[in-house]
């Protein structure tokens, strides 16, 4: 990983964002230091994932400012040391011709320049970024013939690969067979121990267990940002989990 | 027996129809590909409405068709890209709309400059066989620059085509290669009209793609077996054409089908993919 320098990780500051007068996301206002894990909650059109372009330079704010690594986004050029995992490609045409190996190979591409070239010892890192995430086997195998939750982890796979400093995640379990779920958790909390700073976006509340240490809840507008310890406090967390505010304070590290 | 289907090569114009298919080809087969994973295999064919437009400018200003029909595709063809974008039109429909535009203009302007002559047949049809040495060069010349685009940027373009999203994220630029691929298209439809015709070239982008998508498991081997496919119909289609007396535009493409169909039964009945 590269030498992350000292200041924010993302800093997003009265950021708005809609399409023809018709807001998303307004105000939005938080910043992340290295190695913090941001858990994102929201209602569904929530803009959470909208939340998620503007970081990542996809969509530009109407107003504000997002700033990574301490540049403003428009002048950022350093993209190998971000990383992304969508929710999933909505329109996945199944008969895509891909093996598994040539779509993860895309996330070495951001470190390579012109003209990029792909060698064996790259494609190693790719087969050792598999091994972790669990899908050695499947490497030579077309890509729309694994099952969904095959598939997210060969984008899991893909975004760990350049070893980045922050990796945003969008509902990376809807898709991923319940006993996948806790490793693919697991894999995500050993990368934040490693250093890498998390956003992650997850509607699955009950057996998360993850180790994230601030929350981001925005329905349109940000409803609450903050360490994990005081959500458990808050009144929307009970508005919004009802009786699960329970369980994830439970199973929030550091409580108790 | 072997001697016999040598025979015409040793006439020069073989010689030069051969390279010229099999290199166009090979950069109709490459862009093809991408053009249909990407959806965009229609703007391929309405472009050839508007080259057809462009030919018939040419003729009536006695300039040469080739580079009229380059100019006014290739800028056509960042017209429909920036509609695509700008205006409120679905893409379906800014294609229809300039490549019916286009024929219209070439219609209305062939019957001024004097009626649908043999000459604007020959675009529109195909002349592989009386190519002249001038276009050989400058055919060979362009389909080498496409097919080499596509290999220095190979890595690019299959991570925007695979997801556009993802590849903004990492710092692709997106727009500047759509713009590529919008050149490229009139380009390659422009050098390709010689070789099979205005209203066929469609064909050798599209078919060659789809016979690959029916075998490949890889990208890679998508790539190559959509060339492999399209030599194959070229050289075939020109000796057939040339023993047999067949129009060779309409030969190649005959054989595309043919491949097509026979990479569809190999897929059904001998490949495990998902679905069948």
């Amino acid at each position: 990983m590269s030498q992350i320098k000292k200041g924010q990780v993302v800093e997003i500051k009265g950021v708005s964002f809609g399409y023809n007068y018709h807001p998303v996301i307004e105000g939005i206002n938080f910043s992340l230091s290295a190695g913090d894990y941001l858990w994102v909650i929201g209602p569904n059109g929530s803009g959470k994932t909208t939340l998620m372009k503007l970081i990542l330079g996809i969509l530009k704010p109407n107003r504000g400012r997002v700033a990574l690594f301490g540049k403003n986004i428009e002048e950022f050029t350093d993209w190998r040391r971000i990383a992304y995992v969508p929710q999933g490609i909505v329109f996945f045409d199944p008969f895509f011709p891909a093996t598994a190996l040539e779509v993860a190979t895309i996330g070495l591409l951001p470190e390579k320049k012109v003209p990029k070239r792909i060698g064996a010892d790259d494609r190693k890192r790719v087969l050792s970024a598999f091994e972790k995430v669990g899908i050695a086997p499947l490497a030579h195998r077309r890509i729309g013939e694994l099952s969904r939750g095959q598939r997210h982890r060969v984008l899991l796979a893909k975004a760990i690969v350049s070893n980045p400093d922050l990796l945003l995640l969008d509902e990376p379990t809807a898709a991923v067979e319940p006993g996948v779920r806790e490793d693919f958790f697991k894999i995500v909390d050993d990368l934040n121990a490693e250093g890498t700073t998390i956003i992650l976006i997850n509607h699955d509340i009950v057996g998360m267990g993850v180790r994230n240490n601030k929350i981001l809840y925005i329905n349109r507008t940000q409803i609450f940002f903050g360490e994990g310890g005081e959500f458990c406090l808050a009144d929307e967390m009970g508005n919004y989990f009802g009786s699960f505010q329970h369980i994830i304070c439970h199973q929030h590290p550091g409580e108790e | 027996m072997l001697s016999g289907l040598l025979e015409p090569l040793q006439n020069d114009f073989i010689i030069r129809a051969l390279f010229t298919g099999i290199f166009v080809g090979t950069a109709c087969a490459n862009l093809g590909v991408f053009l249909v994973l990407r959806r965009y295999a229609l703007l391929g064919h309405g472009l050839t409405h508007v080259a057809f437009g462009g030919v018939a400018v040419g003729m009536l200003f006695s300039a040469q068709p080739f580079w009229s029909a380059l100019v006014i595709t290739a800028l056509s063809s960042l017209g429909m890209l920036k509609l695509q974008e700008k205006a409120r039109i679905h893409p379906d429909v800014a294609i229809g709309i300039v490549s019916a535009v286009g024929m219209a203009v070439g219609v209305v302007i062939a019957s001024v400059a004097g009626g649908f002559t043999v000459d604007l047949m020959s675009y529109l049809f195909g002349s592989i066989l009386t190519i002249s040495p001038e276009e050989f060069w400058i055919s060979l010349f362009i389909s080498v620059l496409i097919i080499g685009f596509i290999a220095a940027f190979y890595h690019d373009l299959f991570a925007l085509t695979f997801d556009e999203d993802s590849a903004l994220a990492i710092g692709i630029k997106v727009k500047r290669f759509n713009v590529f691929f919008a050149l490229i298209s009139a380009v390659t439809i422009v050098i390709g009209m010689r070789v099979v015709g205005l209203l066929l070239i469609s064909a050798l982008i599209i078919l060659p793609a789809v016979t690959s998508l029916q075998l490949s498991r890889s990208f890679r081997g998508s790539l190559l077996i959509a060339t492999a496919s399209v030599v194959v119909s070229v050289v075939a289609g020109i000796m057939i054409s040339y023993f047999y007396d067949l129009p060779s535009g309409g030969t190649i493409v005959l054989l595309n089908f043919g491949l097509f169909l026979a990479a569809s039964l190999i897929n059904r009945f001998f490949l495990k993919h998902e679905g069948n």
